[in-house]
């Protein structure tokens, strides 16, 4: 699936659903806000008429202001409370909060209610007539908390903002993980359309190269009788060049079988075998191979270090790898060891040549792929195949300047 | 030199005793706001409502006029600022003043050496009880 389908189908609903879920529950905020304020207001306002009435017994009673107060001082939610006389002088106040009674006389009519901001929160407040048994008129100034209405506008708040959240965070995680699943499915469908692709050109080579043999070996084979036939009845004088003749043609017939060999299926004959034994094989094979080159290669031991494999399918992919390493580095020496890594074994052949620019240590190991004016890109190709039909691993680490690492990776015995 | 004052102040509220017959109208009447300036003659603490530490309150020679004024602060714990006396302090407060002639300010704004300490909002909502929205019990003016 493409990113922008994920993002029409899957995000934007989600993004739709957040969005409408945020305006919904601002919307019912405000609404509930409103409604407790009116509710409040009503209750309090309930409250208050209460208290005026009690107020005004303890009055009619002639108890003194101060200890009516007092009296009313229990009620926790009240902040302040005060009784003015008719003439609105203060007689007697209580404040939670020192010398804190908000009230501008110079201000206020008959009867005032409001809601006043205040550091403490919200506070109600209500100043109103109150008139005792026997006519004397006085006023009432209360002040009220908000605090339960608004510990309860906060409490809804803060549930929605958590909901709003563990949604974000639960379609953040949704989308995270599809996102990784999608990522993970479009390598893997890269990797497998590449692999498909190789294998299409495999077998078109393949179908090539062993319809060349084919028809090169027929020809071939009886151009060598004919070789031998003239060798016979030459005089000797053409003998040199017969013998020129005849190696021509088996340098072709070599080169035939070495292509031939490449489409041919790798079917190791899986033994117990130990490192050594391959690494010296190969690198002596090489020594008759390249004149020269077994004084350049140092061989690290690996005394114990036994593998599964075939040991001619390996030594021919080791020869191949040291062959490329000398090639490569005519100078510099080789070193080649290997060492047992948990249930694997794992095999470092080092030059210290040139190395080999960026492109192409990304394509050494593909068929017909070389560098060498005289290579034909099928040695180090057949080597990653035989290592892979054992079930291993190889991979090159190269620098320019600064040699070149081939790293195999085989089961161990 | 702090300790110095401290010690005066204690002192000075030891010596001080219970504060004089306050009216009902001693509230930060918004009402009856006034500036003030002087000179510190006293520094004093004095128990200024129920259940609360005492108050720091100055004795102020008002600027030009031979009488004094007692400046309400705040809690002692609260006002963290070195008062000396022979200090020069002007400010905003509500003035109430009892039967017996006594005048009381209760500020709300202090400025001494220049700097401005804000004591209540200006409804006169005291700064140290901060924005806390907790419940307290009563501070009613006068000694219990």
């Amino acid at each position: 699936m493409k990113r922008r389908s994920v993002f029409l189908f899957f995000v934007l609903p989600f993004l739709g659903v957040f969005v409408f879920f945020t305006l919904s529950s601002v919307l019912s905020q405000a609404d509930l806000k409103r409604r407790t304020e009116t509710l409040v207001r009503d209750q309090l306002a309930a409250t208050a008429g209460i208290l005026r009435t009690t107020v005004a017994r303890y009055l009619d009673e002639g108890t003194a202001p101060g200890v009516v107060l007092d009296t009313l001082f229990a009620e926790e939610q009240l902040y302040f409370v005060a009784l003015l006389d008719g003439s609105r002088n203060v007689l007697a106040w209580n404040s939670r909060f020192e010398g804190y009674l908000p009230i501008s006389l110079t201000e206020v009519r008959d009867e005032v209610t409001g809601i006043i901001d205040s550091p403490a929160g919200k506070i109600f407040s209500e100043l109103k007539l109150l008139s005792t048994g026997d006519g004397r008129r006085y006023y009432l100034y209360l002040g009220y908390a908000l605090t339960g209405m608004e510990e309860m506008i906060a409490l809804s708040r803060r549930t929605a903002v958590l909901l709003a959240a563990l949604i974000l965070l639960a379609g953040g995680l949704f989308f995270r993980g599809l996102y990784t699943l999608q990522s993970r499915y479009v390598v893997k469908a890269r990797e497998a359309e590449a692999e498909r692709q190789e294998k299409e050109r495999f077998r078109e080579i393949s179908a090539f190269t062993s319809g060349v043999a084919h028809e090169i070996k027929n020809p071939l084979n009886s151009l060598a009788l004919l070789f031998e036939l003239l060798d016979r009845r030459a005089s000797p004088d053409m003998k040199g060049d017969l013998n020129l003749g005849k190696a021509q043609v088996r340098t072709i017939a070599r080169i035939v079988d070495r292509f031939s060999n490449v489409v041919k299926a790798v079917q190791p004959a899986v033994e117990d075998l130990a490192l050594d034994s391959i690494l010296i094989s190969a690198a002596g094979n090489l020594a008759a191979e390249v004149p020269g080159a077994a004084s350049r290669i140092r061989l690290e031991p690996a005394p114990g270090v036994r593998l599964s494999g075939d040991r001619d399918l390996l030594g021919l992919a080791l020869l191949n790898i040291l062959k490329n390493a000398v090639e490569a580095s005519p100078e510099a020496p080789i070193v080649a060891g290997g060492r047992r890594i948990g249930n694997k074994v794992e095999i470092l052949v080092r030059d210290g040549g040139p190395g080999l620019p960026a492109e192409a240590a990304g394509r050494v190991f593909e068929p017909f792929y070389t560098t060498k004016e005289k290579g034909m890109g099928i040695g180090l190709y057949l080597t990653k195949r035989i290592i892979e039909a054992h079930g291993g691993t190889i991979a090159v680490h190269s620098r320019e300047g600064q040699g070149t690492e081939f790293r195999i990776e085989l089961p161990g015995a | 030199m702090r300790r110095g004052i401290l010690f005066i102040a204690l002192l000075a509220a030891f010596v001080a005793g219970p504060a004089a017959a306050q009216t009902a109208g001693h509230f930060y009447n918004v009402d009856k706001e006034v500036r003030f300036e002087g000179t510190v003659r006293e520094i004093v603490l004095e128990p200024r409502y129920k259940g609360t530490a005492p108050f720091l309150v100055l004795r102020v020679e008002e600027a030009g006029q031979a009488r004094t004024v007692s400046v309400e602060i705040s809690p002692s714990w609260f006002f963290g600022e070195d008062v000396h006396g022979g200090e020069k302090v002007k400010g905003i407060g509500s003035l109430s003043e009892a039967a017996d002639g006594t005048r009381t300010i209760i500020a709300r704004e202090l400025q001494i050496r220049g700097k401005v300490h804000t004591l209540r909002d200006k409804r006169g909502f005291p700064g140290w009880q901060g924005g806390s929205r907790g419940r307290r019990g009563p501070r009613r003016f006068g000694i219990s």
